[in-house]
């Protein structure tokens, strides 16, 4: 049995339960000041760890690179800018035709008139379906930033 | 989320990984700057500065370590500069100021009161829990920063050895030497025959 008083380490390690309290269990029975030390640094301890968790009390600005979000060309996929140039090259024909059909005859105005038609209502789509995807792309990014500013504060 | 999923998002320059980046690191970036800065405008500054930095530094993290806890070596590196710089690293000498001394008597008395007390009610563990931690708020800001990793934060030694830098060894020691001047201060009143 160990008379003389333990150890501050030691009465830390005991407090802490990283050391087997068997060992001094002979002294500690006996001793009233070691046992209140161990109970002092166990009541520190527990308290310790109860704090309550300590916030920023403000919201972190996300860095630049995070909240700059590139605005990209709209992407034009390959069957569409085929179509556009097909029909640019049918508007361009069809122009060409009309005006050499002023001098010759009637039925190649129709069919020119025909083929204007239908390139600029092919154009029109073209220009609808671009105008749309634009759209949904600003609106995906303002939604993103939205998000961004809502979801940061805590 | 598992870090390496965290760290790809963020790379991604994804604004919610961002925020849930801060919001799983701000409890051991607070305990740190806190623990160590005690003006509230230099400690805003210094906390955008170390997110900043991380998220700068990304690229370089090799998952050696959990992300918090190479995030917590930010935090306190920058902490640390900060009171090198500004000559605030000199723990005893703060400690020695009378009125220092002062504050911490009344401390000590009424963690005496508090603690004699034998019905340890839920106001008088309110009150213990606030004497406490104006008590770490006495210690030198290393102090007060490794009990509260090691204590609120539950880290392991090594984990804290990482975060600052220091050898595993010699963060026992300071916790130790922490721990005990932590009880003197609160128990500094109390009578011999009380212990």
């Amino acid at each position: 049995m160990k008379n003389e008083h333990l150890s501050e380490e030691e009465i830390q390690a005991l407090a802490l339960g990283t050391e087997n309290q068997g060992k001094f269990y002979g002294h500690l029975q006996h001793c009233l000041q070691c046992r209140k030390s161990i109970e002092t640094y166990q009541t520190i301890f527990t308290a310790l760890a109860q704090q309550p968790m300590i916030t920023f009390g403000f919201d972190i600005t996300p860095p630049a690179e995070i909240t700059k979000q590139k605005v990209k060309r709209m992407p034009v996929s390959v069957p569409i800018l085929a179509l556009g140039i097909l029909s640019f090259l049918t508007l361009s024909l069809a122009i060409m035709g009309w005006l050499a059909s002023r001098t010759t005859s009637h039925g190649l105005l129709l069919s020119n008139g025909i083929i204007i038609g239908v390139a600029t209502l092919i154009l029109c789509g073209l220009l609808v379906e671009m105008v749309i995807k634009y759209r949904r792309k600003i609106s995906t990014i303002r939604q993103f930033n939205l998000q961004h500013l809502t979801g940061s504060s805590f | 989320m598992e870090d390496q999923q965290l760290v790809k998002q963020l790379l991604n320059r994804e604004p919610a990984a961002f925020t849930l980046f801060v919001k799983n690191t701000e409890g051991l970036v607070a305990e740190i700057v806190f623990k160590m800065i005690a003006n509230a405008e230099d400690r805003k500054d210094l906390i955008q500065d170390i997110y900043l930095n991380a998220y700068r530094y990304l690229p370089n993290f090799r998952f050696q370590s959990k992300l918090s806890t190479w995030l917590g070596s930010i935090a306190y590196h920058a902490c640390y500069n900060y009171l090198k710089k500004k000559k605030l690293l000199l723990p005893e000498k703060i400690e020695d100021a009378e009125h220092e001394q002062d504050a911490l008597e009344v401390i000590a008395n009424r963690f005496v009161d508090c603690f004699s007390n034998q019905t340890m009610d839920y106001v008088s563990q309110k009150e213990l829990q606030q004497l406490l931690q104006s008590a770490v708020y006495q210690l030198s800001p290393i102090y007060a920063t490794l009990i509260a990793l090691y204590h609120y934060q539950e880290l392991s030694y090594q984990e804290i050895s990482t975060i600052t830098g220091l050898p595993e060894g010699t963060v026992k020691n300071y916790l130790f030497r922490a721990r005990k001047k932590l009880k003197d201060l609160l128990l500094s009143n109390y009578k011999k025959e009380d212990l």
